[in-house]
């Protein structure tokens, strides 16, 4: 290596701002192969974290085939980051920034597993109140809910409403329905938040929503 | 399977997502996100807040890597 060596006795790479890992997996390096099995080290013990988060979802699976599923996760983000390897600004940890896309293959790679048997519905209404309650049996927050599912029909387009409730009410993940729509994660979330702006802008037109709510929140995020 | 109240739901379906930042912004900054948020937890990234807040995938991908990453550093 060019540098002092990463790994400690039992393989674990630490982490630190100073490593040449750029340098090292550049393909004219003579210590690239060392750098390679070191970063593909790192990438599954990312990769196996994500899956023991994650592992919930997939009730079934046992312990070798959720770690075959680390394993090929962290094989698909070792070709993810030496493609990406050009664009490696240093802005963050070297090791932050690959763990990144083993933690992305995995969490995509188990969600897939989760609902590969499972239909995506797509709803297109949605009950966010009792039907039969009385307007005087409403509580705030029904009265709220009912406002929001009359918006859901009348500010929103279809597709808007359909993706908002699959992702929103029908917990479908954002990658799952984007494999089954023939879309992107982008395309999904660009929907999803034009629908919440819509039903925003609808609620504080029919009183129900403070428009100062919104100044509020950027406040607080910020 | 998580079952969402109807106040969960409205409250989702109602979040402010504003400043928007897309799913692939969020991954290209996400690493640099969490160093800024392990050297200091009050941290101001409003457009990562909010999308953060609005993408339940997203979360979990920072959530993981923010606790993977705290990991390593009291190692």
């Amino acid at each position: 290596m060019t540098t002092a060596p990463r790994t400690t006795p039992a393989g674990v790479v630490p982490p630190g701002p100073t490593d040449s890992w750029v340098t090292d997996l550049s393909v004219d390096s003579p210590v690239r192969q060392a750098a390679l099995q070191q970063l593909h080290v790192l990438l599954l013990r990312a990769s196996r974290h994500q899956v023991r988060r994650m592992r919930h979802l997939l009730p079934g699976i046992g312990a070798r085939d959720l770690d075959d599923l680390a394993h090929q996760a962290a094989d698909e983000a070792l070709v993810a980051v030496l493609r990406r390897l050009g664009s490696f600004e240093g802005r963050s940890r070297f090791t932050t920034w690959a763990y990144k896309f083993a933690i992305l293959q995995a969490s995509v790679e188990v969600r897939r597993q989760a609902w590969r048997n499972r239909e995506v519905t797509l709803p297109d209404t949605v009950v966010l109140v009792d039907p039969d309650a009385s307007p005087a049996e409403l509580t705030e927050a029904a009265h709220l809910a009912a406002a929001v599912q009359e918006a859901m029909t009348t500010a929103l387009t279809p597709h808007q409403r359909r993706v908002a409730l699959a992702l929103l009410v029908e917990a479908v993940p954002i990658d799952v329905l984007a494999d089954r729509l023939g879309t992107n994660r982008n395309a999904l979330y660009k929907t999803l938040h034009d629908a919440r702006s819509r039903l925003r802008a609808a609620l504080v037109a029919s009183g129900h929503l403070d428009p100062s709510e919104d100044r509020r929140h950027d406040r607080s995020s910020s | 399977m998580t079952i969402r109240t109807p106040d969960a739901v409205v409250a989702s379906l109602t979040a402010d997502t504003s400043p928007y930042l897309s799913c692939d912004e969020c991954f290209e900054r996400v690493d640099q996100y969490v160093d800024a948020l392990l050297l200091d937890p009050q941290h101001a990234d409003p457009a990562m807040h909010a999308h953060l807040r609005g993408c339940a995938a997203c979360r979990e991908e920072a959530e993981a890597l923010l606790e993977l990453v705290a990991a390593d550093a009291v190692r």
